[in-house]
């Protein structure tokens, strides 16, 4: 069993990355989440919840889960017991209300102890007075070292969920031959991230009790890919205590020296470790020191850390090496400068970029095809009264009494058209939206922003979804979308109802993907 | 040949035209209604073809519009009104005797007609003809009550 543990903000987008991923199924087959974040307000953590809702939506609606490499079908154990709430776990070390010096107890702390030490006076040789008395409620502010001393406190909850119920998983996965795999995502220049990743491995570490060689831990550090300017933010005073990207590059290279010092000395607990980050850093627009406000557009960095966790998911390389991915220089003279990242750019062991591609552009022509075309085609009464209209409808659906214009099968339908307009399409847009437009994944003209606030995938872009393909502009893909469609009701899996449409879309777009994108590709004619 | 118009034994107005001129016109109408259908059957279903080919779905409500190759068929009618037009003017290079030839031209008409509508109409329907995606066009009086959802 897979395990992703996500830190801090670049953390959930991460996790956010790895949701579109499965939705696409490119995923393993099951994964358990959790994330660790003080600031579980934050705009990104509630963008993640609801795509992590209308995933699983998704999920149950086309009976998805558990068909390998299938759309959507990959399962989430998202550490439920009994008694708590469902849904994402978010959990944080400190309390919403608390400040620091409340964390460490600090009033409490003796006056004089052993050898005549103050203990107050080694809080102050650690911490400043302002890191003493800062609140905690939208994270650690870019002081790790606060965040550290809170994780640090980690085994007091151990036997409290979701950390009980973690480890009672490990400890009974270790006892089969699959074993255990846990990945921690975060960043290593802000405050949660850099704070959780040690702690948190030598946490889990520790958990089994036997047949410990079957746990693995993973470890994805990503380094500074964004920047941001904090005399943006309208209140001066929320700016002056807020991280500040100036600071990002001096924890970095702290972050490094550390780990660098773990391994020198031995305690190393990580069986890979992946570093990653970007040197354009990218601005971001809004700034905000935390809470609701604070939500930091995708980017390409955390669509590669998805690629990093999943390689490592499926590979799960154990020779205690570090990861880096860069650059790589190109044979061609024009692209050798550029700095654009192009499919066969993206780093990976395990998961083959022309597969990683094909899967991504198939899953991005099912969307298309299903919000623009096929959607409003079974919200038409007219459908379900002439279904002769349409051949695969009739053969797989409306003659054996299951009517997607249904009551009972709209729903599904639409759901899957919000899972698509309001967070996939929306995803690839902002990582698309690259100011220097290094992006070359996907045609950003192919996306743009809807009236209802989603983002709409046009239709006649089908065969245009891969930038710099002129000429492929044109509305009779959508009819080679449909023919595929046809001939494909008699070779896709016979499934009835909802999950019997996902299953022809999914079939269709795959047919249609590889004629129109890898055919090409391999008489040169374009597309890479 | 002229066992093709099995029901037309006799001459009209009760034998006024010999039987063997009677049957000679027969022959003659059967071979030039014979090729008549097969040229008619060609021509409709290479128009149908090229029509139903270049026919596309590009929108969802191109679902809905009507199936425009369907009207091809309609190009029988030219085989009645040509064969019926010829068997009429070449009966009445028959003879004083050769009275009816309006019902004798209409019966080898519609003959032509049927024929010919009828073998256009199975050729259409045949996998390869019509594009998959109109799979059930042709026909589509026959399925329209199939799957509807009540």
């Amino acid at each position: 069993m897979n395990t992703l543990i996500c830190a801090g903000g670049t953390g959930t987008r991460i996790l956010e990355a790895i949701l579109h991923f499965c939705a696409a199924g490119l995923g393993p087959g099951e994964l358990r989440v959790l994330v660790i974040d003080p600031d579980g307000s934050n705009g990104n953590g509630a963008r993640l919840r609801q795509l992590l809702a209308k995933y699983l939506e998704c999920q149950k609606s086309f009976n998805a889960g558990g068909a390998p490499g299938s759309f959507f079908s990959t399962r989430l154990d998202l550490l439920e017991s009994e008694g708590q709430a469902t849904g994402l776990k978010v959990w944080s070390p400190v309390g919403k209300s608390q400040k620091f010096n409340e964390v460490v107890n600090y009033a409490m702390l003796p006056k004089g102890g052993e050898n005549g030490l103050d203990h107050k006076d080694l809080v102050h040789l650690l911490f400043t007075e302002d890191e003493l008395g800062m609140p905690l409620d939208v994270g650690f502010r870019g002081h790790p070292s606060v965040g550290a001393a809170a994780m640090g406190l980690l085994s007091l909850f151990q036997k409290e969920p979701p950390w009980s119920i973690l480890a009672e998983r490990i400890r009974g996965e270790v006892s089969q031959a699959d074993g255990s795999h846990v990945m921690i995502a975060g960043s290593v220049f802000g405050g949660t991230g850099a704070s959780v990743i040690h702690p948190l491995a030598r946490f889990i570490h520790g958990i089994p009790e036997s047949n410990s060689d079957r746990l693995t831990i993973g470890a994805l550090a990503v380094v500074p890919y964004f920047q941001f300017q904090a005399s943006a933010a309208g209140d001066a005073a929320d700016a002056e205590k807020a991280a500040k990207s100036e600071w990002f590059a001096l924890a970095t290279r702290a972050s490094a020296l550390f780990y660098h010092h773990l391994r020198e000395n031995g305690d190393w607990h990580f069986d890979s470790m992946y570093w990653l980050g970007d040197p354009s850093l990218t601005p971001v627009p809004a700034f905000s020191s935390g809470g609701s406000k604070q939500e930091n557009p995708s980017h390409v960095t955390e669509f590669l850390g998805a690629v990093a966790c999943i390689d490592y998911f499926n590979r799960r390389p154990g020779q205690k090496a570090c990861y880096y991915a860069g650059p790589k220089m190109s044979e061609d003279d024009q692209r050798r400068s550029s700095s654009a990242i192009h499919w066969d750019d993206i780093p990976s062991m395990s998961l083959d970029p022309a597969k990683l591609k094909r899967r991504m552009l198939g899953f991005l022509a099912a969307g298309a095809m299903h919000t623009g075309f096929l959607h409003p085609l079974m919200e038409d009464p007219r459908t379900d009264q002439s279904p002769y209209r349409i051949p695969w409808y009739l053969d797989r659906f409306a003659s054996r009494g299951d009517h997607l214009g249904s009551s009972e099968n709209l729903p599904k339908l639409r759901a899957l058209s919000d899972f698509f307009a309001q967070h996939h399409f929306r995803w690839w847009r902002e990582i698309l939206s690259d100011p220097a437009g290094r992006i070359r994944l996907v045609n950003p003209l192919a996306l743009h922003e809807a009236n209802n606030g989603g983002v709409v995938a046009d239709i006649y872009q089908l065969a245009n979804f891969l930038p710099e393909r002129p000429g492929a502009v044109t509305a009779d893909k959508v009819d080679s979308f449909f023919t595929d469609m046809v001939r494909s009701a008699g070779t896709a899996p016979d499934v009835r109802g909802a999950p019997g449409y996902l299953s022809l879309l999914a079939h269709s777009a795959e047919k249609f993907t590889n004629r129109e994108y890898f055919d090409q590709a391999e008489s040169g004619t374009g597309g890479r | 040949m002229d066992k093709m118009f099995f029901w037309m034994t006799d001459p009209p107005g009760s034998g006024q035209i010999a039987l063997s001129t009677w049957r000679e016109y027969l022959a003659s109408m059967a071979s030039v209604s014979l090729v008549a259908v097969v040229l008619g059957v060609g021509v409709i279903v290479f128009l149908y073809m090229r029509s139903a080919s270049a026919m596309r779905v590009r929108v969802w409500s191109d679902v809905f519009k009507t199936y425009a190759p369907n009207y091809w068929l309609l190009l029988s009618l030219l085989g009645f009104f040509g064969m019926g037009g010829y068997a009429w003017m070449d009966y009445s290079t028959l003879g004083e005797g050769a009275v009816g030839a309006e019902f004798v031209a209409f019966q080898i008409a519609v003959w032509t007609l049927f024929w010919t509508a009828l073998l256009s109409f199975l050729i259409v329907c045949m996998p390869g003809v019509t594009p998959p995606k109109f799979r059930y066009r042709p026909y589509a009086i026959f399925v329209s009550g199939r799957g509807v959802r009540k």
